[in-house]
């Protein structure tokens, strides 16, 4: 009886111990690295049309994985960092992909927008000196 | 000399009844007070493993500390104790009943002696009850000012990112079916492995949720009831102690009220042995105690 009392207590400790934090540590950093990849490749002036496509949607792919991770760690709750303060601030520019895709546009688009570029901005203006 | 006898015998009983009158009438001016006992204490540690624990496991925490202490044990040794003496007070009372005479008054005076002794034990076991709630109450409230401390000490700032975080959770939550829609019907082709697994994940855990639900312990383990919130709960236990703590205050005013009824009916029993008549039977008393009324 007391062997079995003390399997179950047992149990209950293996439980709680999987129960315990996951923590994943850089799941952030990994997150930020990819959207600079990813914004370098939309913004890159040397790169053909058809590479800048294939290599933003492999990043997009792997974005909405690491912006979900981000996002689903519990671990970063009230994590004071400078690097997880600032990707928590706003949303729309951290999670780029997410953002976009509920707005119903394109990751450019949408990251354009949130930098206050539209199309016609861009034709509005004049290049004159300073 | 027969006569002579008698009247040193009614002598010597009348001397035990007015010593017996004595200590019980002690025993009343007592009642309620704390009894100190040496030896007999606990001693609670707050430690961090007990802030941090979830709120289901302080109570059984502290539950399993206090039944480890000497002041248990002792509390223990006591409830044996009085359930013993209500034993002989019960065989003693059937006596009274079948006895008459000398035989019957002694049986009185003997059966006043321990309800006297038995009322100094419940005394010394509401000094170690009254121990125990206070410290009892002590804990949680230092708990409480723990965690309520801790709480207070979150800079501004942490408190708006964990604002923030919980914000953008809710937001990917509410969109994420539309977005799956959108991006895995699009471009991207099919979900990642990671979204797979998580989906998989998320449908095993639902399942091992709903289960937990339906499974006829749950309510045994889960103590918390309605608080939600780890200071929810402790302000719960700290008022079903306070609770305890004014009902065992309750219980002392009653053995103070049986001290008195004891003192009373050895008044009565004296003044029998003196005047040579047994004494009608003890009236009993109408306060509402638990198992040892009907012996009062």
């Amino acid at each position: 009886m007391k062997a079995k009392g003390v399997t179950i207590a047992a149990t209950l400790i293996v439980a709680g111990i999987g129960i315990a934090g996951n923590a994943l540590a850089g799941s952030v950093e990994n997150m930020e690295r990819e959207r600079a990849i990813m914004l370098q490749t939309m913004l890159d002036p040397d790169m053909s049309h058809q590479e800048r496509h294939s290599k933003s949607a492999l990043s997009q792919k792997r974005l909405i994985d690491l912006e979900r991770i981000v996002l689903r760690d519990k671990t970063l709750t009230g994590r004071n960092s400078p690097i997880v303060k600032r990707v928590f601030a706003d949303y729309d520019t951290s999670f780029l992909v997410h953002a976009a895709a509920e707005k119903n546009l394109s990751v450019t688009d949408h990251w354009f927008e949130q930098l206050g570029l539209s199309a016609k901005s861009v034709m509005a203006s004049s290049r004159r000196r300073r | 000399m027969k006569h002579d006898l008698k009247r040193t015998f009614s002598g010597l009983r009348c001397g035990a009844l007015a010593l017996l009158l004595a200590g019980t009438a002690l025993t009343a001016a007592n009642a309620g007070t704390a009894h100190s006992s040496a030896g007999t204490a606990w001693k609670p540690s707050i430690t961090e493993r007990l802030v941090k624990l979830p709120s289901v496991n302080i109570k059984k925490a502290l539950d399993k500390d206090f039944q480890a202490s000497p002041l248990a044990e002792a509390l223990r040794d006591t409830d044996a104790e009085i359930s013993l003496k209500l034993q002989t007070l019960r065989d003693l009372q059937s006596a009274i009943d079948q006895a008459d005479g000398d035989i019957q008054v002694e049986l009185k005076h003997q059966f006043l002696a321990e309800k006297r002794e038995y009322l100094s034990i419940v005394q010394e076991q509401h000094g170690m009850r009254g121990k125990h709630l206070e410290t009892r109450i002590r804990v949680y409230q230092r708990l409480l000012d723990k965690i309520e401390r801790e709480s207070a000490a979150k800079s501004v700032m942490e408190t708006k990112l964990i604002q923030q975080q919980a914000a953008a959770r809710a937001r990917l939550e509410r969109s994420v079916d539309v977005i799956d829609a959108k991006l895995f019907a699009t471009s991207l082709t099919n979900s990642s492995k990671y979204s797979k697994q998580y989906a998989k994940n998320v449908a095993a855990m639902n399942a091992l949720l709903s289960k937990i639900e339906a499974h006829p312990h749950k309510a045994k383990l889960d103590t918390t009831g309605d608080a939600e919130t780890k200071p929810d709960f402790l302000r719960q236990l700290l008022t079903e102690a306070e609770g305890d703590y004014q009902v065992l205050q309750q219980e002392s005013e009653i053995v103070g009220l049986m001290a008195k009824l004891v003192a009373l009916d050895a008044m009565g029993l004296q003044e029998a042995v003196a005047e040579g008549e047994n004494l009608e039977d003890a009236v009993v008393g109408k306060a509402q105690v638990a198992d040892a009324v009907g012996l009062f």
